[in-house]
């Protein structure tokens, strides 16, 4: 499966090209104000572009909605995670998609079914916490983010969009993430990992895209750069 | 090594889990019921704090107050508030006196007719709330007002006076009127009504899809928007519930004093939440437990009935009652940032092997 898409003439985007296909790691770099948000947002749905086309599998497709968005395999994880801090793991993993057993009013949140998937979800995924019972909050932000990611794969995710996922983390924490990604890649999900951190992004990156003031720089493959270049690219000194 | 830190892994998962029993929010809430219970029954119990008339009298402040607690417990966690609850009571009872003692309506019919305006009442709320997106303490403080003065005025002009004597005398033909003026065994019938709305009100929020999205909504309104909760159903839905439960405890007033009282349940919109902060509900929304509310409404009916044994004359019972409530709140505080303090750093490491 092929997934490309085009933008051209955005308000806050000129031209801009990006493609990612399964199993690899597009990173979307650039510094504050390139114009990595409104892209991002486009990709899923939450804006419209002016101009230009998104192509999903080689399909042109419109994104009016993030659900619509969602329908079409593009999850993102946005940097607040979407997660409620005092709700237990499996019913954020589970909400708004509750599973149900029952008939009629005596219909009900199936929570064994929902705390078995999500067990199973995040072990399969890596994410290991000591219950899915606990509230979310107590989990460190590292797993956190792991629980997003699992969530938006585990709801069909084929095309992982993270939205600074590494920015406000310690070495540790930027570690488990990225494994997070680099799970997600083996899984043959293509990612786009917005960042404005170099070091992070090319440590796991396969191609990335270079945005400036809203400008396309440029998309380079991982054999053919050096992190130096990167980060000159991205503060605008080609 | 790998096995070592594996266990020590299970061994933290166990008493954390001992722990979450502990933060549930309704521990407080049991703890100060028999904190209370035991006051009361060993400082005067030999004055008539035992006895059984003493105990249907407590369970009936419990219920009129535990009622409408069950469904505000829900519209709290779903971080809303509602202050025209009393007002909302006395309406109900004036609609319900009225309909049934001068247009000689049916209990049936009466109080569906009541259950009608009180769901309107309700949306009313719910609609003001989500689409002014005004605070909700305002919006159903400027309902309390008109409620009470629509009680008030409309019974004045319908029968010239605020209240309506004789409802029960009127209804006791009525198959119906035992759902409301009967008792089971020593005790009233409301204590049936608060035992099944307590329970629904836990079912629901516990137990059900639509539970969740009530969490999701008080919890974090933008993560709840995000996963495509519908945030303002939720909001509008529990207004109503509130404002129908206000219908349940109007009914069972005006057949337990046979008056109806446009003035009646003033201050309860305050005593329903305390009952449910007592319950360990938190004001901002996101948590809190319909069972938690229930022993705080019993807790709040033994201290009032209580009262009259000790001592003290009866004019200290606010001041007590104030203590008892914050003392209730900084407990439930402290457990619940305990309950969710993140974890120790040092766990982090070994989520990828």
């Amino acid at each position: 499966m092929n997934v490309t898409k085009f933008y051209r003439d955005v308000a806050a985007l000129r031209d801009v090209c990006l493609s990612v296909r399964c199993g690899e790691v597009v990173c979307l770099l650039g510094d504050n104000g390139a114009g990595k948000s409104t892209l991002i947002h486009i990709l899923s749905g939450v804006e419209k572009p002016d101009l230009g086309t998104i192509r999903v599998g080689g399909i042109d497709v419109k994104l009016g909605s993030p659900a619509q968005a969602r329908d079409r395999g593009i999850a993102t994880v946005f940097q607040d995670l979407a997660v409620v801090p005092m709700m237990p793991v499996y019913r954020n993993f589970f909400l708004g998609r509750e599973p149900t057993i029952g008939w009629g009013p005596f219909r009900r949140f199936n929570s064994k079914a929902a705390i078995a998937i999500a067990e199973k979800a995040l072990r399969d995924f890596g994410v290991s916490s000591a219950s899915v019972r606990l509230p979310i909050g107590t989990l460190s932000s590292g797993q956190r983010q792991g629980v997003a990611v699992a969530r938006a794969l585990h709801f069909g995710g084929r095309i992982l969009i993270l939205d600074e996922p590494t920015s406000a983390l310690g070495v540790r924490q930027v570690e488990v993430v990225l494994g997070y990604v680099r799970r997600a890649k083996d899984a043959g999900v293509g990612v786009i990992l917005v960042t404005h951190n170099v070091q992070h992004a090319y440590a796991i990156g396969d191609t990335f895209v270079v945005l400036f003031l809203g400008r396309h720089v440029g998309t380079f493959d991982k054999s053919n750069l050096t992190e130096a270049q990167l980060t000159r690219m991205m503060a605008g000194v080609i | 090594m790998e096995a070592s830190s594996q266990q020590g892994c299970n061994e933290k998962a166990g008493a954390k889990s001992g722990l979450s029993i502990l933060a549930r929010p309704e521990s407080t809430a049991l703890v100060g019921t028999v904190v209370v219970f035991s006051f009361f029954a060993f400082f005067t119990g030999h004055a008539g704090f035992l006895t059984l008339p003493m105990t249907r009298n407590y369970l009936e402040v419990g219920a009129e107050i535990g009622i409408i607690a069950a469904p505000v417990t829900l519209l709290l966690v779903a971080g809303e508030f509602d202050l025209s609850v009393g007002a909302n009571v006395a309406l109900s009872q004036s609609i319900l006196g009225y309909l049934m003692v001068y247009g000689g309506w049916p209990v049936a019919d009466a109080f569906l007719a009541a259950i009608l305006i009180a769901s309107v009442v309700g949306a009313v709320n719910g609609i003001l709330v989500v689409k002014t997106k005004l605070p909700s303490f305002i919006i159903t403080l400027a309902m309390l007002f008109i409620l009470r003065g629509i009680a008030q005025g409309g019974l004045r002009m319908l029968v010239g006076t605020t209240t309506i004597d004789g409802v029960r005398d009127h209804a006791s033909e009525d198959r119906l009127s035992f759902l409301f003026a009967s008792s089971i065994g020593p005790f009233s019938v409301s204590l049936v009504w608060w035992l099944v709305v307590t329970m629904l009100g836990a079912w629901v929020l516990e137990k059900t899809a639509f539970g969740n999205w009530i969490f999701a909504t008080g919890g974090d309104r933008r993560a709840a928007l995000q996963l495509g909760v519908p945030v303002q159903v939720v909001k509008v839905t529990l207004y109503i519930a509130v404002a129908v439960s206000t219908v349940f405890v109007a009914a069972l007033d005006i057949f337990a004093i046979n008056q109806s009282d446009a003035n009646a349940a003033t201050g309860r919109e305050f005593e329903v939440v305390t009952a449910a902060v007592i319950g360990g509900a938190l004001l901002t929304g996101g948590y809190g437990s319909p069972i938690g509310s229930f022993l705080g409404a019993l807790l709040f009916g033994m201290v009032e009935q209580g009262f009259f044994f000790t001592p003290l004359p009866d004019v200290w019972f606010m001041t007590f009652l104030g203590v008892v409530l914050l003392l209730a709140v900084l407990v439930n505080n402290y457990t619940r940032l305990k309950a969710l303090k993140p974890r120790r750093s040092g766990d982090i490491g070994r989520t990828l092997p």
